[in-house]
C-alpha cells in the first residue's frame, strides 16, 4: 500500500490515541487498585490521592486467589487441548474425507454455536448431576471439550491443503491416522495456536459455567471468585480492581507474546 | 477420488471425540428445550405438563417478548455494524508502519480479555450523571443525564460497552485478512492509477478482504444475538426493560419467574431467528 | 457426619462471626461437621439453586430469605420441620415471634426456621437534615414529602426510590401499600389486592416524590445498595440494619435512622434470612436440625445480633439484658428494633418471585411515568391473578 510520509505521523498519533482511549477503562483500574482503602467511599478515580500497594496482597489471599488461580489454569488448559484434539480429527474428517452425511453433519455442528450457554444451563446440569459429576472438573471441562468453531476453523484450514500431498502419502502406504498426525498437523501449527488463544482466553473469563456447576469454595475459578469478591453491600472497589488486574493479566500476556502465531494462524484458513 | 461412502467409518471415529460432548451437552439439551417448550415445567420437581403451543401463544400475547425482541434487533443493528467499522479501521490503522504496533495491538484487545463484571463497573462509573463521560458531553453542550437509569440511554450505553470490548478480537481477524492480501495487488493497482489509499481501499483492500469481511459479519451478528453479560453486568436488563434482549428475557423467565416452559419456547424462537439469519446471509453471499 | 451449608454472608465481620459460632457449634456437637459455603450475591443463587435440586444435590441447609421457600415446599424438597421441633425440647417455638413462623409456613406445615430478622427503615444524613434545618424526622408521608423538598439541591436528592423486578422493590413498596391500609392479596390469597385505593394511593405518593423533582430512582435491581447514600448523593434513602458494621466504620456520612413514616398506619416489612432444611437422610436431617436448634437459642441470637447488626428473632434475645444494654449504645440498631412492633410480612405462596417480579415490573413502568398509577397495577393484577390459579 502506498503511504505518505506525512500521513505517517498523524497515522501514529491516531493509532496512539485510539489505543489510549481502549486501555483507558483498564487504567482506572490499575489506578484504584492502588488506592488506600480509607477512601474507599470515592468511587473510582485516575489518580488516588493514597497509594496502598498492599491491595494486591489483600485481595490475592482474601478469597484464596491461589487456588482459583490453579483452578482456572487447569481447566482453561485442559478444555484448550482436548477442543485442539477433537477439532483437529473432526475437522480433518469433514475437510477430506467422503462419507455419508457429510453435509449435514457439519451444518448441524455449525449449528451448535448459536444458542448462549445460558440457555442451555439446567438440561446440561441435570446431565452432570447424573452423571455425578456436580463441582468437579469434569464439569467443567468435559462439556467444553468440542466446539464447532475449532472444528470450522481446521476444517477451513485442512482444505487449503493440496490434494496432491495427501496422495502422495497415501500412495506410500500411510493411513489416514499418520497422514493426520505426521503430516498435516505440523503444517498446521499457526492454526493451531490460533485456537489455543481463542479458546483459553475464552475458558479463563468464563463466569457463568463455574457459577452453576461448582458449589464450594475450592473449586471457584478466578471469574467467579470475582463476582462473589464484589461484596454484596460494602463495594471494597480498590481491592475488586487488585483482583481484576492480576485476573486479567494471564490473558493479555498470552496475546501480547503470541499476537503473530495468532494472526498467521488465522490468515492461514484463508477463511473462505 | 474415493467413492462415497467409503471413508464412513473412519470419518465417524475421527469424528466421535468431537461428536460426544457436542451431543450431549449441546444437541441434547436443545433437544430438550424444545421438549419443555411444550409443556409447563418445574424443574424442581422435573414434572412437566402438556399445554402445545400455549407457551408460544403466551409469549405473544404478553408485551414482554415483543420488547426484547425488538431490544434483541435494535441491539444487533446498531452493535454489528459499529463495531465491524471501528474493528476494520482499527486493523487498517494498525497494519501500517508505525511504532509499538505489537504494543498497541494488544492494548485495543485487553478489553477483550478483561472480566464483564469488572468492564461494567468502570463504565457504570465512567457513564455516572457525575462521571467523566457527562463532563465531556458537556463541552458539545449536551446536559447530564443519569445515563443507564434512562430508558432511551441506556441501551446506547451497553452498545458501547460492547463494541469497546469486542472491537479487539474482529480487529484481529481482519488483520489476518489483511496481510493475507498479497503486495503485489497495490503494486499493480499504483500502477494502474489506483494508488491514493481511497482508491486502493475500494478496488484492492474491500474485494480481496470480502471473505474475511462476510466471516466477520455472520459470527458478529451471532455473537450479538447471544450478548448476555453487558445488560448484566450494566443495567440488570433495566431500567423498564429498555436493555433485556432475548437472552436475557429467557434468563429472566427461567430464574425469576421460574417459568422454565416459556423460557424454552423463547429459546427455541431465539434459535430459529438466528438460524434464519445466518442461512439467509450464506444464501444471499453465493448468489451475488 | 457432614452438613453442607450455603450462605449469602460474604462481608468480612460477618462472615468470621459466623465461623466462629460454627466453631462453637461443633465443639458441642463434635459428631457434627458443618461445611459453610458461600454462594455470592443473592440475585446468583437462582440459577445455581435451581440446577442444583434438579439434579439431586441440594445442599442440606441454605441461609435464603424466606420469601422463596413456598416453591421448593410445593416440590416436595424441603423437610416440614413440625415433628423435629415437636421431639427437641430445646427448641422454644413460642419464643420466637409468632409471624416468623407464619413467614416460614406453608399450607399449614412449618418448613423454615428463622436465622436473623431484619425490616426496613429510613437511612438518613444526619449532616444534610441540620444545613436544611430539619430539627425532628418526618413521622408522616406529608412530612416525609416536605422533608425531601427541603433536601433536594444542586445534584442532591432528597429521597431514593429503588426499580428493579428483583424483590427488593415490591419489598419495600409493600410497606407503603400497608400504610395506606392496603394488601397484597386477598385474605384467600387467589387474587391480587393491591391495586385498590390503597395500592393506587401508595404508588402516587412514591411518583409524587419524583415528580416534585426530590427523588431518583436507584441503580435497576441495585436497590439495597448504599453507593449513592454514602457519596452524598441522596439524602434519604430506606434500607435494613444489615449494612450496620460498614455505616459505623466508614467516615464519609453521619448516618441516623428512623422509622418509616405512617400512611393510615405504621408499617414495616420483616424479612431476614432462615434456615431451609433440604430433604436427605434422617440422620443428616436431624444433624442439620440440631444445627438449627443452635441457631434459634437465645445464645446464638444475642451474640450474633450484637456482633453483626441482624435483629434477633426471638423474644427473650431481644429482652435480654445484655442485648438492651447494646442497643442503648447503638441508638441505630434501636430504631430497628422498636419499628418490630409495627412488622408484618410477605404471603406465603409459591409464586412469591414471580409475583414480585411481575408486580415490579409494572411499578416501574408507572414511576418511569409510561402509565397512570391506576393503570399500571390494574395491569399486574390481571397478570398476577393469572398466576396465582
Amino acid at each position: 500500500m502506498v503511504h505518505s510520509q506525512g500521513g505517517r505521523l498523524f497515522r501514529q498519533v491516531l493509532a496512539v490515541s485510539v489505543a489510549v482511549v481502549f486501555i483507558l477503562p483498564l487504567l482506572l483500574m490499575i489506578a484504584t487498585s492502588l488506592r488506600d482503602p480509607r477512601d474507599a467511599a470515592a468511587g473510582l478515580q485516575l489518580l488516588p490521592a493514597r497509594v496502598h500497594v498492599g491491595n494486591y496482597a489483600e485481595a490475592w489471599r482474601a478469597t484464596n486467589f491461589g487456588r482459583q488461580f490453579v483452578n482456572s489454569l487447569l481447566v482453561a488448559l485442559l478444555v484448550t487441548f482436548g477442543q485442539i484434539l477433537t477439532s483437529l480429527l473432526a475437522g480433518y474428517a469433514f475437510a477430506r474425507m467422503e462419507f455419508f452425511g457429510r453435509k449435514t453433519l457439519f451444518t448441524i455442528v455449525l449449528a451448535t454455536m448459536i444458542l448462549p450457554f445460558q440457555i442451555l444451563v439446567i438440561p446440561v446440569f441435570v446431565v452432570l448431576a447424573r452423571l455425578g459429576w456436580v463441582n468437579s472438573y469434569a464439569a467443567l471441562v468435559v462439556p467444553s471439550l468440542a466446539n464447532a468453531f475449532g472444528i470450522f476453523l481446521f476444517a477451513q484450514f485442512f482444505k487449503t491443503i493440496p490434494y496432491e500431498l495427501e496422495e502422495a502419502a497415501m500412495l506410500d502406504g500411510a493411513s489416514r491416522w499418520t497422514l493426520l498426525w505426521k503430516i498435516l498437523v505440523p503444517l498446521a501449527r499457526p492454526a493451531v495456536a490460533t485456537l489455543f488463544m481463542f479458546t483459553f482466553i475464552a475458558e479463563w473469563n468464563d463466569l457463568f459455567k463455574p457459577l452453576v456447576f461448582t458449589s464450594t469454595k475450592n473449586m471457584r475459578t478466578v471469574q467467579l471468585g470475582l463476582t462473589v469478591f464484589q461484596e454484596q453491600f460494602k463495594v471494597e472497589y480498590a481491592l475488586l480492581m487488585a483482583a481484576v488486574v492480576f485476573v486479567t493479566v494471564p490473558s493479555v500476556l498470552l496475546f501480547f507474546l503470541g499476537q503473530k502465531q495468532f494472526v498467521k494462524g488465522i490468515a492461514t484458513t484463508g477463511l473462505k | 477420488m474415493s467413492a462415497h461412502g467409503r471413508d464412513t467409518r473412519t470419518a465417524y471415529l475421527f469424528l466421535l471425540p468431537a461428536l460426544l460432548p457436542l451431543a450431549v451437552f449441546v444437541l441434547y439439551p436443545v433437544v430438550n428445550l424444545l421438549w419443555t417448550s411444550l409443556h409447563r415445567s418445574d424443574i424442581l420437581r422435573n414434572e412437566l405438563t402438556f399445554l402445545g403451543l400455549a407457551n408460544y401463544r403466551a409469549l405473544f400475547a404478553g408485551e414482554d417478548f415483543g420488547r426484547a425482541a425488538w431490544n434483541t434487533l435494535y441491539y444487533v443493528a446498531a452493535t454489528v455494524p459499529l463495531g465491524m467499522a471501528v474493528s476494520l479501521g482499527l486493523a487498517l490503522l494498525l497494519n501500517t508502519e508505525i511504532r509499538g504496533l505489537g504494543l498497541l495491538r494488544t492494548m485495543v484487545f485487553t478489553p477483550v480479555v478483561t472480566s464483564a463484571v469488572a468492564a461494567g463497573i468502570v463504565f457504570v462509573w465512567l457513564l455516572d450523571e457525575r462521571g467523566p463521560a457527562s463532563a465531556l458531553l458537556a463541552l458539545f453542550g449536551v446536559k447530564a443525564q443519569r445515563w443507564l437509569q434512562s430508558e432511551v440511554w441506556a441501551m446506547p450505553a451497553v452498545v458501547l460497552m460492547s463494541v469497546w470490548k469486542q472491537a479487539g478480537y474482529n480487529m484481529v481477524l481482519f488483520l489476518a485478512g489483511l496481510q493475507a492480501i498479497p503486495e503485489t495487488y497495490y503494486e499493480a493497482a499504483a500502477l494502474d492509477g489506483a494508488g491514493s489509499p481511497w482508491r486502493a481501499f475500494r478496488h484492492v483492500t474491500w474485494p480481496l478482504l470480502w471473505p474475511t469481511t462476510f466471516f466477520v459479519l455472520v459470527m458478529s451478528v451471532i455473537q450479538a444475538f447471544r450478548a448476555f453479560e453487558p445488560m448484566y453486568v450494566m443495567t440488570r436488563g433495566g431500567p423498564v426493560g429498555s436493555t433485556t434482549t432475548l437472552v436475557y428475557f429467557i434468563f429472566d423467565r427461567a430464574f425469576k419467574y421460574g417459568d422454565m416452559g416459556q423460557a424454552a419456547a423463547a429459546s427455541v424462537l431465539l434459535a430459529v431467528v438466528v438460524l434464519g439469519i445466518t442461512w439467509v446471509q450464506f444464501r444471499v453471499r453465493r448468489d451475488a | 457426619m457432614k452438613v453442607t451449608f450455603w450462605h449469602g454472608m460474604e462481608s468480612g465481620v460477618n462472615n468470621q462471626v459466623l465461623e466462629a459460632k460454627i466453631r462453637e457449634f461443633e465443639r458441642r456437637n463434635p459428631k457434627i461437621h458443618i461445611d459453610a459455603q458461600v454462594y455470592g450475591a443473592a440475585d446468583q443463587l437462582g440459577p445455581k439453586l435451581d440446577a442444583a435440586v434438579a439434579g439431586g444435590t441440594p445442599p442440606d441447609l441454605l441461609w435464603w430469605a424466606p420469601a422463596f421457600f413456598p416453591r421448593y415446599a410445593e416440590a416436595g424438597v424441603l423437610r416440614s420441620l413440625d415433628d423435629l421441633m415437636a421431639q427437641d425440647p430445646s427448641f422454644d417455638h413460642g419464643d420466637v415471634y409468632p409471624f416468623l413462623w407464619e413467614l416460614g409456613s406453608y399450607k399449614g406445615r412449618v418448613y423454615t426456621s428463622p436465622f436473623s430478622v431484619n425490616n426496613l427503615a429510613v437511612y438518613y444524613n444526619k449532616k444534610m437534615f441540620r444545613e436544611a434545618g430539619i430539627a425532628e424526622v418526618p413521622r408522616t408521608w406529608p412530612e416525609l414529602r416536605e422533608a425531601a423538598r427541603r433536601l433536594t439541591r444542586d445534584r442532591v436528592f432528597g429521597f431514593e426510590i429503588p426499580i428493579g423486578t428483583a424483590e427488593w422493590t415490591v419489598w419495600t413498596w409493600q410497606c407503603f401499600l400497608w400504610q395506606a391500609g392496603g394488601e397484597l392479596l386477598s385474605p384467600d390469597a387467589r387474587r391480587a389486592a393491591f391495586h385498590h385505593r390503597a395500592g393506587i394511593e401508595a404508588l402516587d405518593f412514591w411518583r409524587a416524590l419524583k415528580d416534585d423533582g426530590s427523588a431518583t430512582f436507584s441503580e435497576t435491581d441495585a436497590g439495597y445498595k448504599t453507593d449513592g447514600f454514602l457519596a452524598g448523593r441522596v439524602a434519604m434513602t430506606i434500607n435494613g440494619p444489615w449494612n450496620y458494621p460498614l455505616l459505623r466504620d466508614q467516615d464519609a456520612v453521619e448516618v441516623g435512622a428512623f422509622p418509616l413514616p405512617s400512611g393510615e398506619r405504621a408499617a414495616t416489612n420483616c424479612g431476614g434470612e432462615s434456615l431451609f432444611l433440604f430433604k436427605s437422610e434422617p440422620a443428616r436431617e436431624r444433624a442439620a436440625f440440631a444445627f438449627m436448634t443452635f441457631v434459634t437459642s437465645a445464645d446464638f441470637q444475642v451474640d450474633w445480633a450484637i456482633q453483626s447488626g441482624y435483629l434477633p428473632v426471638s423474644k427473650s434475645a431481644s429482652q435480654s439484658p445484655t442485648y438492651r444494654a447494646f442497643l442503648e449504645k447503638n441508638p441505630f440498631l434501636a430504631v430497628f428494633d422498636e419499628q418490630m412492633a409495627a412488622g408484618r410480612v410477605r404471603p406465603s405462596i409459591p409464586q412469591y418471585p414471580a409475583l414480585s417480579a411481575t408486580l415490579g415490573k409494572h411499578l416501574e413502568a408507572a414511576l418511569y411515568g409510561r402509565r397512570s398509577s391506576k393503570e399500571a397495577l390494574e395491569r399486574a393484577a390481571v397478570e398476577v391473578d393469572a398466576l396465582l390459579q
